[in-house]
C-alpha cells in the first residue's frame, strides 16, 4: 500500500494496482507532498463516506415513503410538505459525504489536519425543521 | 479489537478491512430498500405486478454486486481487498442523488 498514487491521480481514476504509471504525469508541487496514509485510517474514511451514504439513502426512502405511502393529510400539499425536504436533505448529505470523504482523504495525505465537517449540523436542523413542519401539520390536522 | 494476546502496536489491517466490506453490504442493503420504496409506488403489489416488482430488486442487487466486483477487481481499481478508488464513491454519490431525483419526480406524480 506504500506505493499508491497521490489523491490527484486517484480522483482521476488512474489506479494500476500499485505499480508505478506507464507515463508519469509532471507531479505539482502539493501532490510531491502527499504521503499514503495508514490504510486503517483509508478504511475509516470509506466507512464514514458509507454512513453518511447510508444516512442519505434513509432520509431519501422516509421522504418517499411519506410522499407516496401515507394516507392524504387534511392539507392538500401535506404529504409533500413532509416528504420532499427529507428527500433534498437526503441529496444535499450525499453530496457533502462525496465532498467530505475527498477533503478528508486529501487532508490525510498531506499530513494536514482533518477538515470540520458541517454535516451533523446540517443534518441536525433539517431534522428539526421536519419534525417542526411534522407537529404544525399535526396542529393543523387536530382542528 | 485484537485478539487476545496480541500485541496492541500490531496492525489491524484485515479486521478494518472486513469492517468496511460489510459497510459497503450494508449501504448495498439501504439502495435496495430505498428502490423497494420507489417500486411500492409505482406498482400496486398484486399478481404479477408483484413478481416483476421483486425480480427488479433482484436484479437491483445482482447490478449492485456485480459493479462493485468490477470496479474492486478492475485492472484500474488498487487490487481485492484494498481501498476503493474515487470512482467507487462518484457512483455510489451518484446512484444515491439518482434515487433523490426519481423520489423527487415520484412525489409529483402522486394522486
Amino acid at each position: 500500500m506504500a506505493d499508491q498514487e497521490p489523491i490527484s491521480q486517484i480522483e482521476q481514476g488512474s489506479g494500476n494496482g500499485g505499480q508505478l504509471p506507464e507515463h508519469p504525469a509532471p507531479q505539482t508541487a502539493a501532490a510531491s507532498r502527499e504521503e499514503e496514509p495508514d490504510v486503517r485510517f483509508t478504511y475509516a474514511n470509506e466507512r464514514t463516506f458509507l454512513a453518511w451514504n447510508r444516512t442519505a439513502l434513509a432520509l431519501i426512502a422516509t421522504g418517499v415513503a411519506a410522499t407516496q405511502l401515507l394516507p392524504k393529510l387534511q392539507l392538500e400539499w401535506g404529504r409533500r410538505l413532509l416528504g420532499l425536504p427529507l428527500i433534498a436533505l437526503g441529496a444535499i448529505v450525499a453530496a457533502e459525504s462525496l465532498r467530505q470523504w475527498r477533503a478528508n482523504e486529501r487532508a490525510m495525505r498531506r499530513g494536514d489536519p482533518l477538515p470540520r465537517s458541517r454535516m451533523p449540523v446540517v443534518l441536525t436542523i433539517g431534522i428539526v425543521v421536519v419534525g417542526a413542519i411534522a407537529v404544525a401539520l399535526t396542529a393543523a390536522g387536530s382542528r | 479489537m485484537s485478539p487476545v494476546g496480541a500485541t496492541s502496536d500490531l496492525p489491524d489491517v484485515g479486521l478494518a478491512g472486513e469492517r468496511t466490506v460489510l459497510a459497503w453490504n450494508r449501504s448495498g442493503l439501504a439502495v435496495v430498500v430505498c428502490v423497494a420504496v420507489l417500486l411500492r409506488r409505482v406498482w400496486p403489489l398484486h399478481g404479477t405486478d408483484q413478481e416483476v416488482a421483486l425480480g427488479l430488486i433482484a436484479g437491483a442487487v445482482v447490478v449492485w454486486a456485480i459493479l462493485l466486483a468490477v470496479l474492486t477487481l478492475s485492472p484500474g481499481a488498487r487490487g481485492a481487498g484494498a481501498p476503493h478508488d474515487a470512482k467507487v464513491f462518484r457512483l455510489m454519490t451518484g446512484g444515491t442523488l439518482l434515487l433523490a431525483v426519481v423520489g423527487f419526480v415520484a412525489a409529483f406524480a402522486a394522486p
